[in-house]
């Protein structure tokens, strides 16, 4: 059960927070709300080091790919003009041709980073490494478990009269 | 006595719907009581008629018994052209968004805040007096060198809370609980979590909905995941982006909120916080940045996201009529300390005061 008085802070006398607290933790119980896992917006790039199962290399494509995925997002200073007339239809349209392309261009973004953070999870995912640190240790109970055997065939062939 | 007889103003933008400029308005409005000239110049002037006393900063002349006060909250042409005069400088600063939020966002912003934050220094050698609008912006003018500083928090016009709703927007909100976040939809805000208590919420209370009031422009790619993280917990119909609105819309839905939801992480003060004490919403906020200085013990500060535990204070909110009035009584309390009047006392005090020395 989480500690709701760590979580929430109530400074009023005239309150009892211990009873609030202690009425959440019923109603939590009641309704039965449980944690979940959420998807983040932002993710940050790994470093590489070298236990990485990964090569120095992929790190960096992700790296460079972290930094280059907004790179779509279109900027240009307005157009201008010595006539104030034209100047005004001139930034009126620049600015209708950004909307549009932005609009695209924040959707591919949308696109990109999903991308990019399935693919940083996937790389510093603690359980990445776990095939290797799993085949590892059933090797490891494999040796023993064969040692053990022979062990016990030895002593058997020893009882034999 | 001093012989400074103009203060004027630059700032940002200028116009409706922008807390800062409202805040600036007043003031104007104040120094002009207290018997000096003073015009507000902004970089983005509304072309709203109620705006027409704001001028384009290029069209200030300076003359020598002039004082500016630079309300700064990122670099500009604005803020580049300020630094070309000369005269005394009062620096008020409302706090730059660390640009790392803004990182696969928008470019322009991202180098904005990155230049805004760079730059805050560089006025350092002009400024007579800094006044930031928290303790916890204050920590930036310290930390770009500024000797003497000061703490006034932000003035924040009473007239929202006066203004009468809109009747299309209140028939809208009649038949749900709706919680309410209100600001610019931006990375540092944390929408996302917002939507994650609503989420939870909802299987505490069906007809619960969230409203995330504010501008969406900007922030494209980050609005969009947004939507696409929305449609994924199937709430398509339980969250609505409003866009920015005008104060009528804005009243109507801080009248029928039933709670303020806050999860940002970077905030210089938080005035949407001081609107909803102001409304007798109750607000739930995250302990970050400014936020737990303007609450100042009002509210419920929320110290770990753990979305299940925030439903479920929001549950107790709106099922004990006892509990809500006892949090929106101390709301009403600590908001009182935002009255503009006793602001602009303050602002008068240390902007006098500098001028004094000015004219020894």
């Amino acid at each position: 059960m989480p500690d709701v008085t760590r979580i929430l802070e109530i400074v009023d006398s005239a309150l009892d927070t211990e009873a609030i607290a202690r009425r959440i933790r019923e109603n939590l119980h009641e309704h039965s709300l449980e944690a979940r896992e959420f998807p983040e917006f932002a993710v940050t790039p790994p470093p590489w080091d070298p236990h990485s199962r990964f090569p120095e290399p992929v790190h960096y494509d992700l790296q460079q790919a972290h930094e280059a995925y907004t790179q779509t997002w279109v900027t240009m200073p307005p157009l201008t003009s010595r006539l104030p007339l034209v100047g005004r239809i001139k930034r009126a349209f620049h600015r209708l041709v950004l909307y549009y392309v932005n609009r695209l261009a924040s959707q591919q973004m949308v696109v990109n980073a999903a991308i990019l953070r399935v693919l940083t999870r996937l790389v510093v995912a603690p359980d990445a490494a776990a095939p290797d640190a799993d085949l590892a240790a059933l090797q490891d109970e494999i040796a023993a478990l064969r040692a053990r055997v022979a062990q016990l065939e030895a002593s058997a062939e020893e009882d034999v009269p | 006595m001093s012989h400074i007889r103009a203060i004027h103003q630059m700032l940002g933008n200028a116009g409706p719907g922008n807390s800062i400029s409202a805040g600036a308005r007043l003031l104007r409005n104040a120094l002009h009581e207290w018997g000096y000239a003073s015009e507000l110049y902004a970089e983005t002037v509304a072309p709203a008629s109620a705006w027409k006393d704001a001028r384009h900063f290029s069209r200030y002349r300076p003359t020598p018994d002039d004082v500016l006060i630079l309300h700064y909250t990122q670099a500009s042409a604005l803020s580049d052209f300020v630094r070309t005069l000369s005269c005394p400088l009062i620096l008020i600063y409302h706090n730059v968004t660390p640009a790392h939020f803004f990182i696969g966002v928008n470019p322009d912003v991202l180098a904005t805040t990155q230049r805004g934050l760079a730059e805050l220094s560089t006025f350092r050698e002009r400024v007579v007096l800094a006044i930031a609008d928290s303790a916890f912006n204050c920590r930036d003018l310290l930390a770009a060198g500024y000797p003497q500083t000061t703490v006034v928090p932000i003035i924040i016009p009473e007239t929202l809370s006066q203004t009468l709703p809109d009747p299309a927007v209140t028939a809208t909100l009649a038949d749900s609980v709706n919680l309410l976040c209100v600001g610019r939809i931006a990375p540092n805000k944390r929408c996302e979590d917002v939507i994650k208590v609503l989420y939870y919420y909802r299987q505490i209370e069906p007809a619960a909905r969230l409203f995330l009031v504010g501008h969406t422009e900007y922030t494209g790619p980050y609005v969009a995941w947004l939507r696409e993280f929305v449609a994924w917990l199937g709430l398509e119909d339980a969250v609505t982006f409003t866009g920015h609105v005008p104060d009528a819309a804005l009243a109507a839905y801080y009248r029928h909120a039933a709670a303020f939801v806050y999860m940002s992480e970077h905030e210089g003060f938080g005035i949407p916080l001081v609107e909803s004490m102001r409304f007798g919403v109750p607000v739930l906020a995250y302990a970050a940045a400014a936020i737990p200085e303007t609450l100042d013990g009002a509210g419920i500060l929320v110290h770990e996201k753990h979305f299940p535990v925030v439903a479920e204070m929001l549950h107790l909110l709106q099922t004990d009529p006892g509990l809500r009035t006892q949090v929106v009584e101390r709301q009403f309390a600590r908001a009182r300390d935002f009255a503009p009047a006793t602001i602009l006392a303050l602002l008068r005090k240390q902007i006098e005061g500098v001028l004094l020395s000015l004219g020894e």
